[in-house]
C-alpha cells in the first residue's frame, strides 16, 4: 500500500515554510526566537541542545493544525519516526568537552548523542512506534524513503513523521515531513522526498 | 499451543565468582567484592570503587580457550558462554540452536587505548584493535568460537539489554524457530563506561546500598551471565533437566526522559504487570523479586513506588543483587537470570546488602538476611535501562 506525504517542513536560512507556504514573514536563525514567535509553550524546551531545539520546533510546527495535533486520537503505538542529520550533535560535545575541565556536565552530557533528538519527540508526543537515526554525508531522499517505506510497508507502521535535521555552525537545514496511507498529499518516493527538500 | 522455554544449565563469570558455584557461594556467605580496580586503569581507581573481576585478559582467554586479544566483553562472554554450553555442545547435533549476546561496550576498551595513541601521537601502531569495536563483534566472535550458527543476534537496549535477549530467545522456542538458545550478555568495565556514569553522578563513592534511604548511587561492575533454554525436543536429546521455565517477559518504556526513570515507575508498573500476567500468575504468585535496584536515587525511588503500585501492599521478598556483583550494564539480566534460577533449584533468598534506613518514600523493605529452605516458585527479575527502556522476566519452577 503506498505511503502519501500529507505534510512538510522546511527550515533553511532562517525561513520556515511549511507545505511550500512562509509560517512567517521574519527570520529565524535562533530557535528560541521562532519558539517564542509561534508562541510554544515546554518548559523542557530551553535545556535542549540545538539539534534537539530545531528537531522539537520543526516538529511542533509541522504537526500542529489549528491548535490541535494532526495525529489526533491515533495509536501512538503505529507511529514511527525516522531522523538522520550530517553533522548530529557536534555542538553540544564541544561544549561538553571544554566542561570535562572543570565538572562534566550532565546536562551537557545527556544530549551527546544525535538520537536523543527523536527522544525528545517521543517524549513530547508519546509516539511509540518504530524507530531509526541516521548519519549521512548530505540530505539522502533514497536512504529516507528505503526505511521509512519499510517502515509503513511491513513493520505495522500507520505514519512516520521523518526527515533531515542538522544544526551546526549557526546554519541550519531542516526538512521534516508527515506521511500516512491516507490517499492525500504527495505520493512518497525518493523523488517527492528530494522535491519537497529542494524547494 | 506454545512450546516452553525451559532453562536446563546456566554460565556465570562477576567479581564474586568464576562461574555458578562460586557466584551462589559467594551470595550464600555475603561475600562481595566491591573496590579498587587493578585492571582498569583510570584517573578515578582510588576514589571510585568498582566489581572488577580480578583476572587478566590473558587468564579470561586462558579458562575459555579462546585469543588474548579479544576484547574484555567477548573474553568474559566466552567464560560463561563455555560453562553453560559445554555440557551439551557435542550432543546437540541437529537441533537448531541460537545465541541471543547482548552488550553495551563492544570493544571499547581495546578502542580507548588506540585513541589514547592517536590523540598523543597523530599515529595507531595497532589498528586491528578496533576491528571488533562494535557491539555486534563481541556476539560474533563468540558465536563463530562455538560453532553456533542458526540464529545469531545482538541486543543493546542500555541496561535492559540481557534481560531483552532472554525475552526474544523465549519467544523464539515458544514460536518453534529454535530448540535451543543460550540467551544473557556480557559487559565489560571501561573508562568509557566509568566517566560517563560519573558525569551523570550516579557512582557511589563508597559500596552501594540500594534501597537504603541513605543510598549514594551505583557501583560499575563487569561479567557475563547466560542461561540455556531447550524445548522439550531438545531436552530429551541432550539428557537435560530444567531448573525452571521462562514463563513471562515484557518490555515497556517510560518516554520520560534520557537516562532517568518516571518518579512514579510507569515503564517500570507496565514491564512487571505485563510479565505477570504472560505467565498466568497473579502477583501475589510471585515469591521472590530480584530487583534492579541500582542504588540511585533515582531508580529505587521509581523502582520502589512502582512494585508497591504493582503489589498492592503485599510485596514479595525483594532483594538486589547489584549489593555482591555491582551493576554489571549490558550483563546485570542474564547475571541476575542465574540468580534467579539458583534461587527457584534451591529454594534460597539472597540478602540485599549494607541495607541499613528505611526509605521515606518507599512503604517496603528488601530481605536483609540470607533466606534457605524455602519453596520459591515463581521469581520476577527487573531490568531498567536509560531511555526508559524497561523489562521484566519471570521464572518459574517447572
Amino acid at each position: 500500500m503506498p505511503a502519501y506525504i500529507l505534510d512538510h517542513i522546511r527550515i533553511k536560512n532562517g525561513n520556515v515554510t511549511k507545505n511550500g507556504v512562509a509560517v512567517t514573514d521574519k527570520i529565524f536563525t535562533a530557535p528560541e526566537d521562532l519558539y517564542r514567535d509561534q508562541g510554544c509553550n515546554y518548559v523542557k524546551f530551553f535545556k535542549m541542545d540545538i539539534l534537539c531545539k530545531w528537531a522539537w520546533l520543526a516538529t511542533e510546527i509541522l504537526l500542529s493544525d489549528n491548535g490541535a495535533f494532526t495525529y489526533g486520537e491515533m495509536d501512538k503505538t503505529k507511529i514511527a519516526l525516522v531522523l538522520a542529520t550530517t553533522d548530529g550533535c557536534i555542538e553540544v560535545d564541544k561544549k561538553y568537552e571544554e566542561s570535562i575541565a572543570s565538572i562534566p556536565s550532565p546536562a551537557l552530557f545527556v544530549y551527546t548523542l544525535p538520537n536523543i533528538m527523536l527522544g525528545e519527540i517521543c517524549i513530547r508526543h508519546g509516539f511509540k512506534g518504530e524507530q531509526a537515526s541516521l548519519i549521512n554525508n548530505t540530505f539522502d531522499s533514497n536512504e529516507l524513503y528505503f526505511w521509512v517505506n519499510d517502515i509503513l510497508e511491513n513493520r505495522g507502521m500507520e505514519a512516520c513523521l521523518f526527515g533531515y535535521v542538522n544544526a551546526a555552525n549557526n546554519e541550519q537545514d531542516i526538512s521534516l515531513y508527515w506521511a500516512t496511507k491516507n490517499r492525500t498529499g504527495l505520493m512518497l518516493s525518493p523523488e517527492s522526498i528530494q522535491q519537497c527538500y529542494n524547494k | 499451543m506454545a512450546l516452553k522455554p525451559y532453562i536446563v544449565n546456566t554460565g556465570i563469570i562477576t567479581a564474586i565468582g568464576n562461574n555458578t558455584q562460586q557466584c551462589k557461594d559467594a551470595l550464600l556467605s555475603g561475600k562481595n567484592n566491591i573496590g579498587k580496580p587493578t585492571h582498569l586503569k583510570t584517573h578515578w581507581e582510588s576514589e571510585i570503587p568498582v566489581a572488577e573481576i580480578k583476572l587478566s585478559n590473558k587468564a579470561l582467554a586462558d579458562m575459555a580457550g579462546v585469543n588474548e586479544e579479544w576484547p574484555r566483553t567477548a573474553l568474559l562472554s566466552a567464560v560463561a558462554v563455555k560453562e553453560a554450553w559445554l555440557p551439551y555442545a557435542e550432543i546437540a547435533t541437529g537441533l537448531r540452536t541460537g545465541f541471543f549476546s547482548a552488550n553495551t561496550v563492544g570493544g571499547m576498551d581495546l578502542t580507548e587505548g588506540v585513541y589514547r595513541e592517536f590523540k598523543e601521537t597523530g599515529t595507531v601502531s595497532n589498528i586491528s584493535s578496533v576491528i571488533n569495536h562494535e557491539c555486534g563483534a563481541i556476539t560474533e566472535l563468540v558465536a563463530k568460537h562455538f560453532k553456533i550458527e542458526d540464529f545469531v543476534t545482538t541486543i543493546s537496549t542500555a541496561c535492559s539489554s540481557s534481560a531483552n535477549s532472554i525475552m526474544m530467545a523465549a519467544q523464539m522456542i515458544e514460536a518453534g524457530m529454535l530448540d535451543i538458545a543460550i540467551a544473557g550478555g556480557a559487559d565489560s568495565l571501561s573508562k568509557f563506561t566509568l566517566n560517563g556514569f560519573n558525569t551523570l553522578m550516579i557512582l557511589d563513592r563508597q559500596s552501594c546500598q540500594p534501597f537504603d534511604n541513605n543510598r549514594r548511587g551505583l557501583n560499575l561492575g563487569e561479567g557475563a551471565g547466560y542461561v540455556v533454554l531447550m524445548n522439550d525436543k531438545a531436552m530429551a536429546q541432550c539428557n537435560a533437566t530444567a531448573i525452571c521455565t521462562v514463563s513471562g517477559y515484557a518490555n515497556a518504556n517510560d518516554a520520560y526522559h534520557q537516562t532517568a526513570s518516571s518518579p512514579d515507575g510507569i515503564g517500570n508498573k507496565l514491564a512487571m504487570t505485563q510479565a505477570i500476567s504472560k505467565a498466568g500468575i497473579q502477583p501475589s504468585d510471585i515469591s521472590y523479586i530480584n530487583l534492579h535496584g541500582t542504588g540511585t536515587a533515582n531508580n529505587d525511588s521509581s523502582e520502589g513506588k512502582a512494585i508497591e503500585g504493582v503489589f498492592s501492599g503485599n510485596v514479595p521478598m525483594a532483594s538486589s543483587t547489584k549489593s555482591f556483583t555491582g551493576h554489571t550494564l549490558g550483563a546485570s539480566g542474564g547475571v541476575e537470570a542465574v540468580f534467579s534460577a539458583i534461587a527457584i533449584r534451591d529454594g534460597v533468598v539472597f540478602p540485599n546488602m549494607r541495607w541499613e534506613t528505611q526509605m521515606e518514600d518507599v512503604n517496603w523493605k528488601p530481605v536483609t538476611e540470607l533466606q534457605t529452605g524455602i519453596a520459591i516458585d515463581h521469581v520476577l527479575s527487573n531490568s531498567f535501562g536509560f531511555g526508559g527502556n524497561c523489562s521484566s522476566l519471570v521464572f518459574s519452577k517447572s
